[in-house]
C-alpha cells in the first residue's frame, strides 16, 4: 500500500506543479562528471556551478566547484567538527549570519556568497574577518534583528546597532556569524572559524 | 557503451525523452549499498548510480519551489551539498537516499530564497512568511494556471514552520510520512497528524487568499 499523499484540491494540485521535469541531458552529463569528481578527488571547495538565484544586490551568486585532487583536505564531516575547537572552514565563501545564537530556526538566517573575492589565493584568516564583517554590515542595515522577525522584509537601514559576533564553522563548512561573547561557538557545539 | 549498460528511455511533462544509461549491475542494488560504497569505498560509479536514479525527483522538486528555470544548477548543488554531508547522512534500507536528498533541496532552497532578498523574480515563487501579495489586480493578466499557483505558494508561505515542512516534503516533495519523518527527526505518526491538520490550515488559506472563488471551473 503506498502512503503517499495524493492531492485533493486546487491548492495541493497547484503545489505539485509542474508534475514531472526531466533535468536536460547535457546537464545530466555536466553533473555526473562533476560529482564524480568530486567522489574521486574527495575534496569539494566552493569556486563553478553556477546557480542563478541572485545574492540580495550583489548580482548572480557564483560558486565554483574546484576538484583539488592531491591536497586532501576533505569537507567537515559532523564528528570531526565537533571535535576540534578551531577549524579552517572548507567552504569559506559561503556565509551565513545568524540572527540569534542558535541554528534551530528557519527564519533567522541570511546568506550571502563571497564569491571569487573570498580567497583568491588569499587566506583563511581574511576570509573569518570578512564573514563578520559582511553580517556586520547586514546588522548595521537592519538585515538582520535579535527579535522576531529575526529577518525582516522591510528593514530600517543604516545605523542600527550590532552585537559582538563570532565566526564558527557550521557542519557543511560554511562560515556561520552569530552574535554573542567568545565562546559561543562551543556553547553550539561548533567549533571556532580558524582565525 | 558498455556491454553491461542499459539504455532506458525517460519522458516528461515537456515532451521532450532521453535515453539514459544505467548500468545493469546497479539497477537492482538498492540505495544504501550504493551510498555505502561511495562514502566508503569512494565509488564515483556508485554515486553515479544514484544521481541517475534520484535526478528527476529531486528537479521536480526544485521546480515546483523556484521554478523550472533554476532546476540545472540547483540539482547539481544538492547532490553535491549531500556528498559534503555524507558523514551525517544515513541511507536507510528501506526509505533509501531520496528523502535527504529532498530534505538537502528544501534547506538550499529556503538559503537561496534568504540570499535572494527582494528578488523580484524568485519571490514570485517564493513568497516569505507572513506577506501574502495582493493579487486582485492581476487576476485578468495571469494565465489561470499560473495565478493559481502563486496563490497556492501564498498560501504555503503563509503557514507556520512545522505545517510547511510537512506539506513541502510531504505534498510538494511527495516524500511518504515515513521518509519525511527522517528528514525532520520525528515519528512518521506525528508526521501524519501534522500533515493531517497542515493540510486543513492550508486549504483554509488559500480560501482566505479568495483563491478558490476565483477560478469558475464550468
Amino acid at each position: 500500500m503506498t502512503d503517499l499523499m495524493t492531492p485533493e484540491n486546487d491548492v495541493e494540485r497547484a503545489l505539485r506543479s509542474p508534475t514531472e521535469v526531466l533535468v536536460a541531458p547535457e546537464a545530466r552529463d555536466r553533473h555526473r562528471a562533476l560529482l564524480m569528481a568530486a567522489v574521486t578527488a574527495d575534496v569539494v571547495e566552493p569556486a563553478a556551478v553556477v546557480t542563478p538565484i541572485r545574492v540580495h544586490g550583489r548580482g548572480r551568486r557564483r560558486v565554483t566547484v574546484v576538484v583539488v585532487g592531491a591536497v586532501a583536505v576533505t569537507a567537515i564531516g559532523g564528528g570531526l567538527a565537533v571535535a576540534l575547537s578551531r577549524l579552517r572552514p572548507s567552504e569559506p565563501s559561503m556565509i551565513r549570519c545568524f540572527a540569534v545564537a542558535t541554528t534551530a530556526l528557519d527564519d533567522a538566517e541570511l546568506g550571502f556568497d563571497l564569491g571569487a573575492a573570498a580567497s583568491p589565493g588569499g587566506t583563511v584568516a581574511s576570509v573569518a574577518v570578512q564573514a563578520i564583517d559582511q553580517c556586520g554590515q547586514a546588522w548595521s542595515r537592519g538585515e538582520l534583528s535579535s527579535t522576531a522577525p529575526y529577518v525582516p522584509r522591510d528593514f530600517p537601514g543604516g545605523g542600527q546597532p550590532v552585537p559582538h559576533l563570532v565566526a564558527c564553522v557550521l557542519p557543511q563548512g560554511f562560515v556561520g556569524v552569530f552574535p554573542g561573547p567568545p565562546g559561543t561557538c562551543a556553547a553550539l557545539g561548533l567549533p571556532e572559524a580558524d582565525l | 557503451m558498455e556491454p553491461d549498460d542499459a539504455r532506458v528511455q525517460r519522458s516528461g511533462d515537456d515532451g521532450h525523452s532521453e535515453d539514459v544509461t544505467v548500468s545493469e549491475a546497479d539497477v537492482d542494488v538498492s540505495d544504501d549499498v550504493l551510498w555505502s560504497r561511495a562514502v566508503e569505498h569512494g565509488d564515483a560509479d556508485a554515486f553515479a548510480a544514484l544521481y541517475e536514479r534520484h535526478a528527476d525527483r529531486v528537479a521536480t522538486y526544485v521546480a515546483r519551489r523556484v521554478g523550472v528555470e533554476h532546476v540545472d544548477d540547483v540539482v547539481a548543488e544538492v547532490f553535491l551539498e549531500a556528498w559534503r554531508q555524507r558523514d551525517r547522512i544515513v541511507v536507510g534500507q528501506e526509505s533509501g537516499l531520496l528523502p535527504w536528498l529532498i530534505g538537502v533541496a528544501r534547506n538550499l532552497v529556503l538559503v537561496s530564497y534568504r540570499r535572494a532578498g527582494r528578488d523580484a523574480r524568485l519571490t514570485t515563487r517564493v513568497v516569505p512568511d507572513g506577506d501574502v501579495p495582493d493579487l486582485a489586480d492581476e487576476v485578468a493578466d495571469r494565465d489561470e494556471a499560473e495565478l493559481r499557483g502563486r496563490q497556492a505558494r501564498a498560501a504555503l508561505s503563509s503557514l507556520g514552520a512545522e505545517d510547511r515542512a510537512v506539506l513541502e516534503l510531504c505534498l510538494v516533495g511527495e516524500l511518504t510520512p515515513r521518509q519525511a519523518a527522517e528528514v525532520l527527526g520525528m515519528g512518521a505518526s506525528t508526521v501524519r497528524s501534522r500533515l493531517t491538520r497542515a493540510r486543513r490550515r492550508l486549504a483554509a488559506a488559500y480560501e482566505a487568499l479568495g483563491a478558490d472563488g476565483g477560478v469558475r471551473h464550468d
